[in-house]
């Protein structure tokens, strides 16, 4: 095997639909019988593989049940509504803070002055 | 039913479950059910880890519905979702098993199928699926995505969160080995 023969089978996998090589590769593969039969095998997987597309595995029975129960779980809120109770908390929390600290700054001021 | 009664296309049910219709996408979900589990399938290689990942897949998209403006199809919408929980939940689960999910875990691994020449493309298929199968999680995603379902570069690299060239080189891995599984005894002779 030449080396341009074995720089083309490195570059192969990498092809795409359009089978263009790199460079000089492209006159290499176009003169040499053994790297046009190495890239129409990889002509045929991609295309084998893009034809995998159609081939759909049947889902288990149950999954839109599931998937249905799951929603009606969370009580069919989406997102944009989900994201307000965190809000409300974090507000909450942060009022809350505020009136311990100036809670506590008061008691310390009453005990110092007492 | 009346069989003059027409359904509604994807892009009405999208509208009205974004509503809060739950019926309307419960219909979204059966009829693409399939593709996502499938998806989910080639993605993760075992059953019951693909019926989770496209179960967690469709609640994740019922709750990011508002987000979502129609600007690509609601099936391609649905395929990135699966991707994303597909490598979430994989993730999940082999650092419950504390394994390692990349790539520097492929040994190779003989998928046990019959060494006969290529024959025709509805044989190979099959075949295909089985190599596909046993390839490591990483070159899998990006080989299915790629070659499988069309993804560009740019967007494997982003859904998973590598660089384009580390998807690229998944890419030459991935060919490389199908390649080597399904043509055994076509090897050139140096």
């Amino acid at each position: 095997m030449s080396v341009a023969c074995r720089f083309a089978r490195v570059q192969m996998p990498l092809v795409d639909v359009d089978d263009t090589f790199p460079g000089p590769l492209t006159a290499h593969v176009s003169s040499c019988l053994r790297c046009q039969a190495e890239s129409a095998r990889y002509r045929s997987l991609r295309r084998n593989l893009a034809g995998l597309t159609s081939r759909l595995e049947p889902a288990p029975a149950g999954l839109a049940g599931q998937v249905s129960a799951r929603i009606t779980a969370s009580e069919s809120v989406p997102d944009v509504l989900r994201s307000r109770p965190p809000r409300v908390a974090a507000a909450t929390g942060v009022v809350v803070a505020v009136a311990g600290t100036l809670a506590m700054v008061r008691w310390l001021r009453t005990r110092t002055a007492s | 039913m009346r069989v003059d009664e027409v359904k509604p296309g994807d892009e009405e049910l999208v509208r009205l479950a974004q509503g809060g219709d739950s019926a309307a996408f419960s219909e979204l979900v059966v009829r693409h059910q399939n593709e996502v589990y499938t998806l989910a399938l080639r993605l993760v290689g075992d059953r019951e880890m693909a019926a989770d990942v496209a179960q967690e897949a469709f609640v994740r998209g019922w709750r990011a519905l508002p987000k979502f403006r129609g600007d690509s199809r609601f099936t391609t919408w649905m395929h990135r979702i699966t991707v994303n929980t597909a490598w979430s939940l994989r993730a999940k689960a082999a650092r419950r098993r504390t394994e390692r999910i990349d790539d520097l875990a492929f040994e190779p691994r003989s998928t046990g199928m019959s060494p006969e020449r290529a024959g025709e493309l509805s044989e190979l298929r099959p075949r295909i699926e089985s190599a596909l199968s046993v390839l490591p999680i990483g070159t899998r995603t990006v080989v299915v995505l790629k070659d499988v379902y069309g993804w560009s570069h740019p967007e494997i690299a982003e859904h998973l969160d590598i660089s384009v060239a580390a998807s690229k080189v998944r890419l030459h891995r991935g060919r490389k080995r199908l390649r080597d599984e399904l043509w055994p005894y076509v090897e050139e002779i140096s």
